[in-house]
């Protein structure tokens, strides 16, 4: 590299000072005998002043430092995790729809009365589901949420704030339907006990995903026709098939239908579909909100 | 704390959760702190939420601060990143402020008409360079950040400091030679 190059390399580095003396030196040398480079350095100078000028500081509040330590002696006094969990979701359950509660209760005790004086279990496995699905609908969206611009600027994170919710209102239909359960105990003999659990949780859990997913697209309404279409699908169709013979007519067409039946059957494939749309949705949750850096420049 | 005290001692006061060393780093770069939060969000209230939580981030990094360069540089790269975010967050990126950029503070009563003129183009040039060229020239000339500081603060390689710097000063000589100006007419 010649000497003018390197001079010239040097030169916004010169007008800013941060040159150490030594080089600093060689370039004032450079200079007295460069006049391309005295003109590049005026550039300079005059790049680093008006810089300078509209960056003209305004005093800093040492009030700053202060609250900075007042936030930092909060933090510092900040509740166990799970005591937070319990107040976040606490904090929840005046901005959840206040129905929700009511229609749920009433409606599995409705179906509990039924179910036990009919004895027929069933009732509880087809009606849960749906009370709970209709629950999940009405968690988020600004039809749901009074205080869904509160929420969108609080410091906790939406995805907690949806998980907080969620929880919430699936564990009460959890406990309903679990203690309806209970209830059916003197009629039911006590092998078949399991399989009525697991006959409502695993659609339950994959109805009440669904109504989450389709109420962030289509609203509550939406939501709820679609997820009760569905369900009631899998009792309609059999019912449908053998009225019209359509197995008999299209074998591809029974053996649809029979792996639609079977997929409503299996608790456990239900519960796995079900945990990876909750998590999608959770995620989508925290994508809507802004995070880091650099990107921007 | 005494004066004397250098900048890394107040982080180490600070990993030993000293909170008047918190308020004595405030006292030393506060104001350079707040000028490049302002540089970036262009509103002076966001610019001092940026420096509060930098500081919040100051006080809970201090502990694993080991010798990572100059403190100053350190400070702004957590104030770059913090303003960045507030930023996200506000979704609007405001250019530099009119208020912000101080009238002439090198003039005096003999200034004329024509320097006003010179200044006022070299303001109106900075203000058309992107927010990425300013912060590059903020942290360089005014700041007194190395082309490497200011690399790391900025997250960018050190060529891409210098062809901004370049480009920056190119876009300065363009504008004075369109309203017939060159650098040297006021040297």
């Amino acid at each position: 590299m010649n000497d003018h190059r390197k001079a010239s390399e040097m030169l916004a580095q010169f007008a800013a000072g941060l040159l150490p003396e030594t080089e600093s030196a060689w370039v004032k040398v450079h200079l007295r005998g460069c006049s391309l480079c005295r003109s590049e350095l005026s550039a300079w100078n005059v790049l680093a002043a008006g810089v300078r000028e509209t960056r003209e500081e305004s005093p800093a509040s040492p009030r700053l430092a202060d609250r900075a330590l007042r936030t930092i002696r909060i933090a510092g006094k900040k509740p166990p995790a799970i005591l937070r969990a319990a107040q976040l979701l606490w904090a929840q359950v005046p901005v959840v729809r206040r129905e929700i509660w009511a229609a749920s209760a009433l409606v599995m005790v409705i179906g509990f009365a039924v179910a036990l004086t009919g004895k027929r279990a069933a009732v509880l496995m087809e009606l849960a589901p749906m009370v709970a699905a209709a629950g999940i609908a009405m968690l988020i969206g600004p039809q749901n949420d009074p205080a869904e611009d509160l929420v969108r600027s609080a410091s906790v994170p939406q995805r907690q704030i949806l998980l907080a919710r969620l929880a919430l209102v699936f564990g009460y239909n959890l406990f309903l339907a679990g203690t309806a359960s209970l209830g059916l105990f003197p009629i039911l003999p006590a092998e078949v006990w399991g399989g009525l659990i697991l006959g409502w949780l695993g659609p339950m859990a994959f109805l009440s995903s669904l109504a989450l997913l389709f109420s962030l697209w289509i609203g509550t309404s939406g939501a709820v026709a679609l997820v009760y279409t569905l369900w009631l699908s899998h009792w309609a169709l059999p019912g449908m098939d053998t009225l019209f013979g359509w197995s008999g007519r299209f074998p591809a067409a029974g053996n649809a239908l029979a792996a639609y039946a079977q997929f409503w059957n299996s608790p456990v494939i239900l519960l796995a579909v079900s945990g990876v749309l909750f998590a999608g949705v959770i995620w989508m949750a925290g994508r809507a909100e802004p995070s880091s850096h650099h990107a921007l420049l | 704390m005494p004066p004397e005290i250098d900048d890394l001692r107040v982080i180490a006061a600070i990993a030993r959760r000293e909170e008047e060393a918190l308020r004595e780093l405030h006292h030393r770069y506060g104001r350079r702190m707040l000028a490049h939060a302002f540089g970036i969000l262009g509103d002076r209230f966001m610019a001092e939420d940026a420096v509060q939580e930098s500081l919040i981030a100051v006080w809970e990094g201090a502990p694993s601060f080991q010798n990572r360069g100059r403190v100053i540089a350190w400070l702004l790269e957590i104030v770059h990143h913090k303003s960045i975010d507030l930023l996200r967050r506000q979704r609007n990126h405001l250019p530099l402020d009119d208020d912000w950029e101080q009238p002439a503070v090198i003039g005096g009563p003999e200034e004329n008409a024509r320097t006003m003129e010179y200044r006022r183009i070299v303001r109106r040039s900075l203000g058309e360079l992107s927010l990425a060229h300013r912060m590059t020239l903020d942290l360089v000339f005014y700041q007194g950040l190395t082309l490497g500081e200011a690399a790391g603060v900025l997250g960018c390689p050190v060529g891409t400091v210098k062809s901004r710097l370049h480009q920056a000063k190119d876009h300065l000589r363009k504008s004075l030679a369109r309203a017939g100006w060159n650098a040297e007419d006021l040297r």
